[in-house]
């Protein structure tokens, strides 16, 4: 009961957009090309039908591999500058620069270098998802109380134990939530590496659409990649409630995002 | 009377920012990135067609007919610079919009290959190629008619969706080996598969088809509400076109020192383009920018075909020439 | 047969920006066994540096501490650390926190878990040792922290300001509790405080530092009855005793 309680008001928001739309719609009457109705998108929901899983799973898979290589480069990257201080000195400076130019302007030449397909798609995904889980898990596995690495010092605890029952708890709440950003920018990612080139997914379509003012189609394409971004998100917040039981709901670093 | 004529002129131009007279903000949007021959817009801006009817003009690129079409439509351009394909799909799916005035009036596609591997120059060529374009690139679904028209099997050929930019790297490093593009491009695709060491060739869409291709859109909302502001654009356009005709290195060199960063030598080709592509039958013996019914039920026709469109737009919806006619009259 | 703990002329200083900052000047005391020590004075009197000195964190830029006739160098065995904050893992229970100190050192959690669970029960914690590090008040988790201090049976325990964090009504109570646990045990306990109430309430004898001149000001014997109820800090001794630590504190010599 408590759980439906709370859920009404995001709900409400939903609707009061989709209100406001279909109202706009209904009064101002502006070309379906312009803005289409939900019953137009809908109808080309249903009626693009048995092509869509080729886009949605294309695009999927764009995402997720996109995704994971970041996970897994981010986590290897972080321990590596957490633990190696020539390490940190020496590429510190270089992360910050590429952390602020915008990786979605290398989307053109990352094209023709690794060509039309999976890998430049994925190629994109991963630079833009990369560097949130990198500092986010740097960040956690450093944010430790002096006081508590005094304490591990004075019990004679060995630098794995520290790392393994100290570091790496501390870094989790950190971890998750850069993965929650990373996932978001991963969808965007893919998306854009659609748009520059690629014969098949979510984001090609979505091309495809406004170059023949196919708008329903367009919305349509958009409605089911953010579809695709809500369940990713919501998959990386489960599991991390499982993993970090001891983070309150209210509070800590999911409330922020 | 022509020197009381001329004081008149003067007399009035002297006194017209007395009187308050506010001049009319229009805005125009381009079909895509700059070219050589958006020159008469430029130029016409440049040397006060606009401005000496009243008139204050913005000129922006644009990202796209398809784009351009639904600016117009909505209302955030006055005017649009795009082919005619949208605009025909667009009237319909319900819109409401025309072409004032015919600019590009040959079919300007044409497709590019490396001569080292593709060495396309014919349709027939274009089989067995892997062809790289924008989705819904109108020299890539105008494809379809080619090869109907000239006798090629399009499932022969491996198409391949990319940006628009990315063709001509993806050209020259063989990713692809075929592409479309309007053919103001020749330069850039020469140019680019010369950085790899390779030859271009090409042939033109128009030696097998002939269609309309980009002209100037006015929403029909704003012909009602604003006729005089688009008798103004086409007269000041019109004049454009007169002086480029006559001076094409200077129109060039407009466009240029508006946008220094878009290839000099690119703009300066281009303008030239311009100045092949505007002419046909129609315009050769009626006046620039005079549309033809019969050539405009033709393109709209393979739109329709080509495009898969469910309703055919009226005729007499998609264009009009009361307002280039008009212009002939009083530009001399 | 020296005392338990001999600190010799110990000082310290820092290198921070060329500049030489001396955190410690020459200090020496000597501990019993089985003695409640307080250091009490101002910030940056070098407290908590002599304690990280004792403990075997930081090696000192001259001078020698000996445990039991030892050199201190690194962390030596036997000794327990309370620190300001509570440091528990946020993501272990409280038995599991307690726990931290067997299982780093690699020692059998079955034979430590009873001691662990009586220390819980010496706090006044029993019935909590499921619960985590947020479900507990501060003055709870600075309870914790002592267990685990504990639960190696350390011969010296080190306190750094464990109370200092707490608001004063809590801190009172803590004072009684820490004095019920030691009475128990009868640990060697090294404490630091800025309080001298609770210097003078816990204490066998309080080492007073003062910044200005650095270094030990005094030494003051604590004569008073054990154990020390909550009515001590009224008796007349108490405050003389506090009164004669803040003049060695607030006036310059």
């Amino acid at each position: 009961m408590e759980r439906l309680a709370r859920a009404w008001p995001p709900v409400l928001s939903f609707a009061v957009v989709l209100l406001v739309w279909q109202g706009a719609v209904w009064i101002f009457r502006p070309a379906p090309f312009l803005l289409p109705g939900l019953d137009r998108v809908g109808q080309r929901l249903v009626e693009f039908g048995p092509n869509w899983p080729k886009h949605v799973l294309a695009t999927v898979e764009s995402i997720l591999l996109g995704f994971l290589i970041a996970v897994v480069f981010g986590v290897a990257g972080a321990v590596a500058i957490v633990y190696s201080e020539t390490l940190r000195r020496a590429i510190t400076p270089l992360l910050v620069t590429l952390q602020i130019v915008p990786k979605i302007a290398f989307a053109p030449l990352v094209l023709v270098w690794f060509g039309i397909g999976l890998a430049s798609k994925v190629t994109i995904a991963f630079l833009i998802a990369f560097f949130p889980v990198l500092i986010n898990t740097a960040v956690g596995l450093v944010q430790v109380e002096p006081d508590l690495l005094d304490l591990a010092r004075s019990i004679k605890a060995s630098p794995t134990w520290v790392f393994f029952k100290i570091r790496f708890p501390n870094s989790l709440p950190y971890f998750f939530a850069g993965l929650r950003v990373a996932s978001t920018l991963a969808v965007i990612g893919a998306v854009i590496g659609e748009f520059v080139g690629s014969d098949v997914g979510l984001g090609y379509l979505i091309v495809i659409a406004n170059n023949q003012l196919d708008t329903p189609l367009g919305i349509a394409s958009i409605f089911l990649v953010s579809v695709i971004g809500l369940v990713l998100y919501g998959v990386i917040l489960a599991v991390e409630r499982l993993c970090t039981p001891w983070v309150s709901a209210e509070g800590g670093l999911q409330a922020l995002i | 009377m022509r020197l009381g004529s001329a004081l008149l002129g003067v007399l009035a131009l002297l006194v017209a920012p007395l009187t308050g007279h506010a001049a009319e903000k229009v805005t125009i949007v381009l079909d895509f990135t700059i070219s050589g021959y958006h020159a008469p817009f430029f130029a016409a801006q440049d040397k006060g067609y606009f401005a000496e009817q009243g008139l204050e003009v913005q000129i922006g690129r644009g990202y796209g007919s398809g784009d351009t079409v639904k600016k117009v439509a909505a209302g955030v351009a006055d005017v649009g610079f795009n082919h005619p394909a949208p605009l025909i799909i667009a009237n319909a799916d319900g819109g409401n919009l025309r072409t004032v005035m015919g600019y590009l009036n040959q079919e300007m596609c044409a497709v590019y290959s490396a001569v080292e591997n593709g060495n396309v120059r014919t349709p027939k060529d274009i089989e067995g190629k892997v062809w790289g374009g924008p989705p819904g690139d109108v020299c890539s679904i105008m494809l379809t008619a080619l090869a109907e028209k000239a006798g090629f099997d399009l499932g022969k050929v491996k198409m391949q969706q990319m940006d628009a930019p990315q063709r001509l790297p993806m050209l020259a490093t063989g990713q692809i080996t075929a592409t479309g593009s309007f053919f103001d491009k020749d330069i850039l695709f020469k140019k680019a598969l010369e950085q790899a060491g390779k030859k271009m060739a090409t042939f033109r869409y128009a030696q097998y088809m002939s269609m309309y291709s980009n002209a100037v859109t006015v929403a029909q909302t704003t012909i009602d509400k604003r006729p005089e502001m688009v008798g103004k654009v086409v007269t000041a356009l019109l004049k454009g076109f007169k002086f480029t005709i006559a001076n094409p290195a200077e129109a060039a060199a407009i466009v240029s020192k508006l946008y220094p960063e878009v290839d000099k030598e690119y703009v300066r080709a281009s303008v030239d383009t311009l100045l092949e592509g505007m002419w046909d039958e129609t315009t050769k013996a009626k006046g620039i920018g005079i549309i033809d019914a019969k050539k405009m039920q033709e393109t709209r026709d393979t739109v329709v075909k080509y495009w898969k469109l469910k309703t055919e737009p009226p005729l007499d919806a998609i264009y009009t020439n009361r307002f280039i006619e008009a212009a002939h009259k009083s530009v001399r | 047969m020296g005392a338990f703990i001999e600190i010799r002329e110990v000082a310290k200083h820092f290198h921070a920006r060329a500049e030489r900052r001396q955190a410690l000047r020459a200090t020496s005391l000597d501990v019993a066994e089985g003695e409640f020590v307080s250091i009490v004075g101002p910030s940056g009197c070098g407290k908590t540096t002599l304690m990280k000195i004792v403990a075997g964190l930081l090696p000192p830029s001259a001078g020698e501490v000996r445990l039991d006739g030892v050199p201190v160098h690194l962390p030596p065995d036997g000794v327990g650390i309370v620190f300001q904050s509570p440091t528990l893992l946020k993501w272990r229970t409280v038995l599991d926190n307690v726990l931290v100190p067997a299982e780093a050192a690699g020692r059998s959690r079955r034979q430590y878990e009873p001691i662990a669970r009586d220390l819980i029960r010496l706090v006044g914690l029993e019935g909590f040792a499921g619960h985590y590090p947020r479900e507990l008040s501060g003055g709870m988790q600075q309870r914790v922290a002592i267990s685990r201090a504990l639960l190696l049976e350390p011969r010296l325990l080190l306190m750094d300001e464990p109370f200092g964090a707490l608001d004063a009504m809590t801190r009172e109570e803590m004072n009684l509790e820490l004095q019920r646990i030691w009475e128990q045990q009868r640990k060697t306990v090294l404490f630091i405080t800025h309080s001298i109430d609770e210097a003078v309430f816990l204490s066998d004898r309080v080492v007073v530092m003062t910044l200005r001149p650095g270094g030990v000001r005094e030494i003051l014997d604590i004569q008073l009855p054990r154990p020390r109820g909550l009515h001590v800090r009224e008796h007349p001794r108490f405050v003389e005793y506090v009164g004669r630590i803040r003049d060695l504190i607030f006036t310059k010599s």
